[in-house]
């Protein structure tokens, strides 16, 4: 549980409360009700299909499902897939390093620090990865929670009216990233393997509860963030959330006024368990695809190529943004509750079942 | 007719060893020994414990000096039992107490008068051990190998004619220091007593604390070399039989492969998950007190001869931060300590860092006021932020380390040079400003907050490249610095359990005994992973309350 709501949490912070007030302007709070509710369904989708086959990732058993032939193209998609979503993160992340606090460092150290972190990780396992993330995640929430008290009185109730002003069809437009961004959960379909036979029962639980809690903490941020700059400003803030921290002014006590260092040292934290949980998925994946025992070969080459990737993926933040806006969700949903969706229908209609004694290798 | 019995008990004793004498000489060609240039042949225990011993006193006699023949301290000391039987001490000089053996041993032996007639040969051992000498632990022995052992441990041995046994007792009389307050880890409150260099003293002093048959040990022999006695105490029905087997596992497979165990760092770091990591992985400990509680919450100690450094395993990173005192002042203050530690520990890790990175690239997170002073105080500075904090971070660590070696008188000297020139001089000069010295100090002190001194050091060794990393990446890089770190936490075991235990994977009883320190009617239960058998520490309704409303 603590996985998912980290990973999501992480990218989501950023970006959520500017994307969802283009389009839904006052109304970003009801986006992402609607946002977390796809969120819910897809992640149920997943979960469940994680479930048919527990002791295998999805990589392994679809070519079972859907054939050898489509059965590997699909497989390719979801480690691409993952190892996209890894480079998107990894460009993001020294997009905003780059432009709130080392403006003059060039990009490339920035992603090669966060990197490298990643590699150590991954070289010591996913039990490391899961160790460090009930540590980090925890305090971020906090943190969270911390900026967002700080700021409360600011936030003024006029802002989100008037409710709907505009008819429904923006609010559904604003929920579409935020949307693609709780279908991360999806990741689960190449880590169920590894999660114990007792726990596995209680996943479809645990997964629902994450998107629930990540739905009220993403909702907070919004609302801290509309509220105190008004829909109009947060949504053309690159980073309303980085904004939120630095805006936190305390009379009293002028050292406590700039929380931008706390934000960052979470956020961070945050990003490197997102950027490595995907690049794990993606290297497992790709260590599965092309059945090698181990994955970890795999690791340093791998971690080059997505480095160059999230280099010329993009030209600049402004085409990031606009990318996250409006190409990133569709395609991702696509994989996360279409093809989840799809393999789960088939593998339901053929009654395919797993293999016994077929268990998930590392 | 007195005169006449004296010459004749001479006459007799003279033919005696005369005899004794010859055998010898015989002995000593057919000695079983590989004779290749005799005086410079090595001898190891598992090729000795494989050779028993002879019926023959002068072989045996003749075995053994030619095994010590220029070992120090090495005494063969003939005598006769009740005036007739031939008998001999082996010992080392300096590794027994001379009176004992003479009054315990000797003595009782030569004047032995009982009216059955003493037996040459067979039966004679038993009446020696069970009548003859009264020294308090006696075992008998059948190779060369546990002989040896013996003399070199401080024992006496007793070799007897016709007889493929021996008699070992124990007399050791060396010096040792005696049971003072341990100096790395003084307290207030508590317990004063520390282990000393003698393993006697460090077992007596937690049996002594743990009255229960529970109480289990097992010894190991170290060093080729050395032979250092090593003992793994742990609680039967406490501890856990995988961590005990893994232990004993790693100490064995240390055995006589090593030449020599001089300190308890040498098992420590062959027993390490993680060989390569600077963080310690066994917890250090002069206190028999801390043992104990270890022992009660079923981790094992490693205690060892001539060092009063024991050892715990496994144990979790929050143990570091734990010193004894903790336990014995009341709980409120001991939470309130605990918190200052950790602040300590944050300051220790990153202080000189975060002042860096700041002072470098991140001027705007710090409110007006303290900009303005900052930047005035480096006004004129001729090196960036991280030159001038390495080094003065570097000039207090060459302070410390002086005043640690020096003589006292010098080191006060030491301190005042370094106070005086570092404090004053390189500020009035110019060359650092008085924030960053301000800093260093503070990072110092801190680091000296830590109650355990190996995680301390370690702290010391991180800060110098989380330093670097803030003056090359700022904020980012500390942060960097400081995930890395953790995720290396995260990776390491001590003995399997992991280092991070209690906080993740998370056990919410765990933490009774970690940031805060919960009163003791409330820490019912032992630390989750490693007691799974037996996690109940005391029954639950200790909390005192007025009789009446129970």
């Amino acid at each position: 549980m603590n996985y998912a709501i980290s990973i999501v949490l992480a990218t989501a912070i950023l970006f959520v409360p500017s994307i969802t007030a283009q389009h839904a302007r006052q109304d970003a709070w009801l986006s992402l009700l609607l946002a977390g509710a796809f969120g819910a369904l897809v992640t149920y989708i997943a979960v469940r299909l994680a479930l048919r086959f527990p002791g295998e990732t999805v990589v392994q058993y679809t070519p079972r499902v859907l054939g050898p032939v489509l059965g590997k193209l699909v497989g390719f998609i979801y480690v691409y897939y993952y190892l996209f979503v890894a480079y998107f993160v990894q460009r993001e992340f020294s997009e905003l390093i780059n432009a709130a606090y080392l403006s003059r460092t060039p990009m490339i150290v920035i992603i090669c620090v966060l990197t490298l972190l990643a590699v150590y990780v991954l070289y010591q396992g996913l039990e490391v990865l899961c160790r460090v993330n009930t540590v980090v995640l925890w305090s971020m929430i906090g943190a969270i929670f911390l900026i967002i008290m700080l700021g409360i009185k600011e936030v003024r109730l006029e802002a989100f009216l008037p409710i709907l002003e505009n008819g429904p069809g923006p609010v559904i437009l604003g929920a579409v990233t935020p949307g693609s961004w709780f279908g991360e959960t999806t990741v689960i379909l190449m880590l169920m393997p590894f999660i114990l036979a007792t726990d596995q029962p209680r996943m479809v639980k645990f997964n629902l509860l994450a998107v629930l809690v990540l739905f009220l903490v993403l909702e907070m941020i919004v609302v801290a963030a509309v509220g105190q700059f008004g829909a109009a400003q947060a949504a053309t803030k690159l980073f309303p959330t980085l904004s939120l921290a630095r805006h936190v002014d305390i009379p009293a006590l002028p050292i406590f006024s700039r929380q931008d260092a706390v934000f960052m040292a979470f956020w961070v934290a945050g990003m490197l368990f997102k950027l490595t949980t995907f690049f794990y998925a993606g290297t497992l994946g790709l260590a599965q695809w092309l059945n090698l025992k181990d994955y970890r070969p795999l690791i340093l080459p791998l971690a080059v190529v997505i480095t160059a990737l999230s280099f010329q993926a993009w030209v600049d933040i402004t085409e990031l943004k606009s990318f996250s806006g409006e190409v990133f969700p569709f395609a991702i949903s696509f994989v996360q509750f279409i093809l989840t969706g799809l393999i789960l229908g088939v593998a339901v209609i053929r009654g395919i079942r797993p293999q016994p004694g077929k268990g998930g290798e590392v | 007719m007195p005169e006449r019995k004296r010459r004749l008990v001479t006459r007799r004793l003279s033919e005696m060893l005369r005899e004794v004498q010859q055998k010898r000489n015989t002995a000593e060609d057919e000695s079983t020994l590989p004779a290749n240039g005799a005086g410079n042949e090595t001898y190891h225990y598992d090729k000795l414990k494989q050779m028993p011993l002879s019926a023959s006193l002068a072989q045996n006699i003749a075995v053994l000096k030619r095994i010590f023949v220029d070992s120090p301290g090495f005494n063969v000391r003939e005598f006769l039992v009740a005036g007739k039987i031939p008998v001999a001490a082996v010992f080392v000089k300096g590794m027994v107490d001379t009176l004992l053996v003479s009054a315990n041993i000797l003595r009782p032996l030569m004047h032995y008068t009982r009216d059955e007639p003493v037996p040459q040969g067979k039966g004679l051992l038993e009446i020696v051990q069970f009548a003859g000498i009264t020294t308090v632990p006696v075992r008998t022995r059948d190779t060369i190998g546990e002989i040896v052992r013996d003399v070199l441990e401080g024992g006496v041995v007793l070799l007897l004619d016709q007889e493929s046994r021996a008699l070992s007792a124990e007399v050791t009389g060396f010096q040792t220091r005696s049971i003072e307050e341990p100096v790395s880890e003084s307290v207030v409150r508590g317990p004063r007593e520390g282990f000393t260099e003698s393993l006697a003293h460090g077992l007596s002093l937690v049996q002594r604390r743990l009255k229960s048959p529970n109480l289990a040990v097992e010894n190991h022999f170290l060093g080729r070399e050395t032979h250092t006695q090593v003992s793994v105490l742990y609680i039967k029905g406490l501890v856990n039989p995988e961590h005990l087997a893994e232990l004993n596992r790693r100490l064995k497979r240390i055995g006589d492969n090593i030449d020599g165990v001089l300190e308890s760092s040498y098992i420590e770091e062959m027993i390490a998950d993680r060989p390569l990591s600077p963080f310690p992985q066994a917890l250090n400990t002069e206190r028999p007190d801390r043992v104990v509680a270890a022992l009660l919450e079923g981790r094992i100690a490693i205690l060892l001869e001539n060092t009063p450094f024991a050892l715990v395993v496994p144990f979790e990173f929050q143990a570091l931060m734990h010193a004894s005192e903790d336990y014995y002042q009341n709980y409120w203050f001991a939470t309130a300590i605990r918190i200052l530690r950790y602040v300590a520990l944050t300051i220790a890790l990153i202080g000189p860092a975060v002042y860096v990175a700041i002072t470098t690239f991140h001027q705007e997170m710090l409110p007006e006021v303290l900009l303005f002073q900052v930047v005035a105080a480096r006004q004129g500075i001729p090196f960036p932020a991280v030159i001038e904090m390495l080094l003065i971070d570097y000039a207090f660590e060459l302070l410390r380390e002086a005043g640690i070696r020096l003589p006292r008188p010098v080191g006060q000297a030491v301190s005042i040079v370094g106070a005086l020139v570092i404090g004053q001089a390189a500020i009035q000069a110019g060359l650092t400003s008085p924030l960053a010295v301000i800093v260093v100090a503070v990072t110092g002190i801190a680091s000296f907050v830590v109650p355990v001194f190996s995680m301390a050091f370690t702290l010391r060794l991180i800060r110098f490249p989380l330093t670097i990393l803030g003056g090359m990446l700022g904020l980012y890089g500390v942060i960097a610095g400081v995930l890395a770190i953790v995720i290396h936490m995260a990776g390491l075991r001590t003995l399997g359990l992991p280092y991070l235990g209690g906080v993740t994977p998370l056990h919410v009883s765990d933490l009774k005994d970690s940031v805060v320190r919960f009163p003791w009617w409330a820490m019912r239960g032992r630390p989750h992973e490693l007691s799974k058998r037996n996690r109940q520490r005391q029954t639950p309704d200790l909390k005192p309350r007025p009789e009446s409303r129970k």
